[in-house]
């Protein structure tokens, strides 16, 4: 009565549900149980500002050190999550072009939930990319807010964005006496940190 | 083995052939209508994408499937992953946003536009995507949501990875569609 055929048919359409009910469910019912994670802290530890030279001379950089602290191995306790993507990003206005700036600083991928993997305990952290903004930009970024922030990436289903940590101070301010400590040709200036207003 | 067929055929009559073809025809209509509805759904041309290269691994693999929304509504931030086509180049890619900067112009009636330029890097690539936008086109200095085709929101592994079987071995593929429809044609319902 029943064919060879008609019994593959039957047992790999079964197969294919069933698996696709699961996925389903493992999505679903992840992301109602999506964990989050005690706010860390980021300080600033130095912060300088250089100009830059040759083809990039119209250009200054952000030198600085950061000391991240951030705990992302609740995270791992979800069943489905297969990664996530850890970036150290600045967001500031600049009050003379009117715009709303995000930069990564640093980045990582945390694949491991194991604490040596997923405990981010930086000290002296070094952006990745470099930080630039025209010549004589930054006198115009009043308060700049660092955030360390992740994605998680699913075996299956929805992609989640979180906040994993914030600077302590999560403004800095360049005050008018820094501002004025110009950014000349070959001058150092650091902003916030003389005036305390950074990190701590 | 085709004269059995030939000969169901002839048993079938000609209203039963039209029937079947018409079953046929209502899959193929109906598959494309899902299609379709999926993309007025998500504001996308194209809401359900294969991954290609290997630039975002371990995030995404080849063969991987990425479900996409397109709403006018949806900010991209710093983290998100657009999938981007850059007019000239054939297929679309996906890649992380790491730099965005928005201004916000007022009009004079009250209205505000939003500009967003976008700089994005595989998370597997060692630079950013400034050479790859220069390589096709030029002058392009930042990715504008114009050219975003949409956000990456779902992820299913490896299933994808029949269709990229299915290009590179084309006759693979008429093989397979060409069977398909003999079986829905001679398919009674018993």
């Amino acid at each position: 009565m029943f064919s060879a055929w008609q019994r593959l048919q039957n047992t790999s359409s079964w197969a294919l549900s069933v698996c696709l009910t699961l996925l389903a469910v493992i999505s679903v019912s992840s992301w109602y149980v999506l964990p989050t994670v005690p706010l860390g802290s980021i300080g600033l530890k130095s912060f300088q500002v250089v100009p830059g030279s040759g083809s990039q001379s119209n250009l200054e950089y952000a030198l600085m050190r950061l000391d991240v602290q951030s705990d992302l191995t609740p995270l791992f306790a979800n069943w489905n999550t297969k990664q996530l993507y850890v970036s150290v990003v600045a967001d500031w206005n600049s009050t003379v072009e009117g715009t709303q700036s995000s930069v990564v600083l640093w980045d990582r991928i945390i694949t491991r939930k194991r604490p040596e993997a997923a405990k981010l305990r930086i000290e002296g952290l070094k952006a990745k990319n470099v930080w630039k903004v025209r010549r004589g930009g930054f006198k115009t970024i009043p308060s700049c807010h660092l955030s360390l922030k992740y994605d998680i990436m699913p075996y299956v289903g929805i992609v989640t964005p979180g906040i994993g940590a914030r600077a302590r101070n999560p403004t800095w301010n360049v005050t008018t006496e820094t501002a004025t400590n110009s950014f000349g040709e070959w001058d150092i200036a650091v902003p916030g940190v003389k005036s305390g207003g950074v990190g701590s | 083995m085709f004269m059995d067929e030939i000969n169901q055929l002839r048993r079938m009559g000609f209203r039963a052939i039209l029937l079947q073809a018409l079953n046929l025809a209502t899959i193929i209509a109906g598959g494309l209508m899902g299609w379709k509805a999926l993309c007025l759904a998500t504001n996308s041309e194209s809401p359900i994408v294969v991954v290609l290269s290997e630039s975002m691994e371990p995030a995404f693999a080849r063969g991987d499937i990425l479900f996409l929304t397109n709403f006018a509504s949806d900010s991209y931030e710093i983290g998100d992953i657009p999938v981007y086509k850059i007019p000239g180049a054939n297929i679309p890619i996906v890649h992380r946003i790491i730099h965005s900067h928005t201004s916000t112009v007022t009009h004079p009636n009250g209205t505000t536009t939003e500009t967003q330029l976008m700089l994005t890097k595989g998370d597997n690539n060692p630079t950013d995507d400034l050479g790859l936008y220069h390589s096709y086109m030029r002058g392009m200095k930042w990715l504008k949501r114009d050219m975003v085709v949409g956000k990456v929101r779902g992820f299913l592994p490896h299933v994808g990875y029949v269709t990229i079987v299915m290009n590179d071995y084309p006759q693979l593929k008429y093989a397979l569609l060409g069977t398909l429809g003999v079986f829905l044609l001679f398919n009674k319902e018993q």
